[in-house]
C-alpha cells in the first residue's frame, strides 16, 4: 500500500459556544485505506467530517485532504464523493434516482462530460450499489436503504478517490443496512478507493475498515480493528463494554447499568 | 362598457401583457419557492412592503424604488438572521413583517388621506401598470428565464441538497443571496399588478399544482409556467369583464388549478 497521506489531522481543536467539540485530535488516512471514525453521538465525528469538507473553518491545528488546506482550495472537491448524514431532502423533491445520481458528475472542477458519458456514469454508479431498479423512480418514494444506497452512487458517479460517510446506515431497516455493508465491501474491493465511514455503532464498520479511530472529543483508539480493546470502547463510549467478536465482527455489548 | 371595446384601450393590453410576464417569471420562480420553503418568506417580503408604501407616500415619492429597496432589505435581513441560527426562519419573517408592516402602517397615517391609495397596492390594479413597469417586468422576466434555462442543472442541485452543493465547491451564499434577491424584486414589481395580500400566492401555488403531475423537475417548471400563465391573462381577462380586482380574480383560477392537480393530477 502507497504510504502517501489523503487525509492528514494534526492537533485538531475545536470548540462550540466555549464547550470543547474536538481536542487535539491526530490522525491520517493513507492512500486505499478504509477508516472507520467511530464513537458514540456528539463525539465530534460529524465536525471531523465537516472541517475536512471545508464547511467548518474556525479550528484550530492542521488539516490537509490531499495536501491542502480544505477551505482554501476548491480544485481537490472533483476528487471526494460525500455521503450526508440522514438527509432531508424537500419533501416530494420532483427529481429521478438518476438525477439525484447525475448530480454528483457535476462539482466545480469535474471534467465536461458528454451527454452519454454522464449517463454511462450514473448507470454504472447505481449498477455499483445495485440500485439500478430504482433508476428511474422518484427519490421520495424510495425507502432509507434504497435512497442511501443512491446518494452512495450519487457519491460515486464523480469517479472520487476519496469517499466519506456520515452515519449512512442510521434511518436504514436492519434488512437494509446488512444489503448496504454488504454493497460497500463489495464495491470497496472493486474500486480500492480511500474511504473515511464515519459511525456510532461499532459493529456496522469493525468487518470492513483497515483502521478504526475511537473518538470522543478526544481521540482514544487509532489502529487495525482487531487491536480493538473493551477498554479503548469504554473510554470512547463512557460506559462499560465488552466486546464479541464473530466472523471479525467487533460490536460492542454493555454489560452493566450506567448512565452515558 | 363594453368587454371586446375594453381590449382594444391600451392600458386594458398594458396590464394583460403584464400579467403574462408576471405568470412566466412566477412560475419559474415558484418552483424554487416551493421547493426551498420559501411561502412565508414571500407572503412576509410582500406585507413589509407597507413600509416602502409608507416612505414613498410620506415623502411624495414614486413608490417603485422605495419598495424595491425595502423588499430586498427585508429578504436580506430575514437570510441573514436565519444563517445565523439564533432565530429560526420563520420567527425571523414574523418579526421582520411586522415590524416593516408596523412601520407602514404609521408612516401612511401620518399622511392623511391616503387610504385609498393604499387599497390599489393591498388588492392590485390594473390602471396601474405603466409603460415603464411593462419594461422593468419584462427585463426582469428575461433575466429569469435565462438563468434558470442556462444554470438549471446548479440551481436544481442547490434546491434539492444546498449543503452538497456548497460540499461540490459551489459559492451556495451567493446562490441563497441572488435567489432571495430576484423573488424580493419579483414581489415589488408585481405587486403593483396582483396587490401586496396576494403576490405570495403567485409564488406558490403554480409549482404545487405542477407537482402533482410529474417527477422531474423540468417538466414542474414548464408545467408551473403554463399554470401561472394561463391564470394571469385568463385573471386578467374575468376582472375586466366582472370589473373584480385584479390579483383576486388571478389568485382565484390559480387555486382552481390546484384543485383539479390535486384531484386529478398523475402522482396523486
Amino acid at each position: 500500500m502507497n504510504a502517501e497521506p489523503i487525509v492528514e489531522v494534526r492537533g485538531l481543536c475545536f470548540s462550540y459556544d466555549a464547550q470543547n467539540v474536538l481536542k487535539d485530535v491526530s490522525f491520517q488516512v493513507e492512500r486505499g485505506e478504509f477508516l472507520g471514525l467511530i464513537g458514540p453521538n456528539g463525539g465530534g465525528k460529524t465536525t471531523v467530517l465537516r472541517i475536512l469538507l471545508g464547511l467548518e473553518t474556525d479550528y484550530r491545528g492542521i488539516v490537509t485532504v490531499f495536501g491542502v488546506v480544505p477551505s482554501r482550495n476548491h480544485e481537490w472537491r472533483r476528487r471526494v464523493g460525500v455521503v450526508p448524514q440522514v438527509q432531508q431532502f424537500p419533501p416530494r423533491f420532483p427529481v429521478l434516482a438518476r438525477d439525484v445520481v447525475e448530480m454528483g458528475t457535476r462539482a466545480r472542477g469535474a471534467p465536461n462530460l458528454t451527454r452519454v458519458e454522464r449517463k454511462n456514469r450514473v448507470e454504472e454508479a447505481l449498477e455499483l450499489v445495485g440500485a439500478t431498479p430504482y433508476i428511474d423512480k422518484p427519490i421520495y418514494q424510495l425507502s432509507g436503504g434504497q435512497r442511501q444506497r443512491v446518494l452512495i452512487a450519487r457519491a460515486l458517479s464523480g469517479k472520487p478517490d476519496l469517499l466519506l460517510l456520515d452515519e449512512p446506515t442510521v434511518g436504514v431497516d436492519a434488512e437494509g443496512q446488512d444489503l448496504l455493508l454488504q454493497w460497500i465491501a463489495k464495491w470497496r474491493k472493486q474500486t480500492q478507493i480511500t474511504v473515511v465511514l464515519v459511525t456510532h455503532d461499532v459493529g456496522v464498520i469493525a468487518p470492513l475498515a483497515d483502521k478504526l479511530a475511537c473518538l470522543n472529543i478526544e481521540l482514544h483508539f487509532h489502529d487495525r480493528p482487531d487491536k480493538l480493546t473493551g477498554e479503548a470502547i469504554q473510554k470512547a463510549y463512557g460506559c462499560p463494554a465488552e466486546l464479541i467478536f464473530h466472523s471479525g465482527i467487533v460490536p460492542h455489548r454493555v454489560v452493566s447499568e450506567h448512565r452515558h | 362598457m363594453h368587454f371586446i371595446e375594453l381590449l382594444s384601450y391600451g392600458f386594458v393590453l398594458r396590464a394583460i401583457l403584464a400579467a403574462a410576464l408576471l405568470g412566466v417569471a412566477c412560475g419559474v420562480l415558484s418552483f424554487f419557492v416551493v421547493q426551498r420553503s420559501l411561502a412565508f418568506m414571500g407572503h412576509g417580503v410582500a406585507h413589509s412592503l407597507v413600509a416602502g408604501v409608507g416612505i414613498a407616500v410620506l415623502f411624495d415619492w414614486p413608490v417603485f424604488w422605495p419598495v424595491l429597496i425595502t423588499a430586498i432589505l427585508v429578504s436580506t435581513a430575514v437570510g441573514w438572521i436565519t444563517e445565523r441560527k439564533q432565530v429560526s426562519e420563520d420567527s425571523a419573517i414574523g418579526i421582520t413583517l411586522s415590524a416593516a408592516l408596523a412601520f407602514g402602517i404609521v408612516l401612511v397615517s401620518l399622511k392623511k388621506g391616503y387610504v385609498a391609495d393604499l387599497e390599489t397596492y393591498l388588492f392590485g390594479s390594473l390602471l396601474a401598470v405603466l409603460p415603464q413597469d411593462l419594461v422593468m417586468l419584462g427585463v426582469l422576466t428575461l433575466l429569469i428565464s435565462v438563468t434558470a434555462i442556462w444554470k438549471w442543472k446548479l440551481l436544481l442541485m442547490f434546491a434539492f441538497d444546498s449543503e452538497g452543493t456548497a460540499i461540490s465547491g459551489y459559492p451556495v451564499r451567493v446562490i441563497r443571496y441572488g435567489l432571495l434577491s430576484l423573488l424580493a424584486i419579483m414581489i415589488a414589481v408585481a405587486m403593483k399588478i396582483v396587490g401586496i395580500l396576494l403576490v405570495g400566492a403567485f409564488l406558490v401555488i403554480p409549482a404545487a399544482a405542477a407537482g402533482f403531475w410529474s417527477a422531474r423537475a423540468g417538466r414542474v417548471v414548464w408545467l408551473s409556467v403554463l399554470f401561472a400563465l394561463i391564470s394571469a391573462i385568463g385573471g386578467m381577462l374575468l376582472s375586466i369583464s366582472l370589473d373584480t380586482p385584479a390579483g383576486a380574480a388571478i389568485v382565484l383560477m390559480l387555486v382552481t388549478f390546484f384543485g383539479l392537480s390535486r384531484i386529478f393530477g398523475r402522482l396523486n
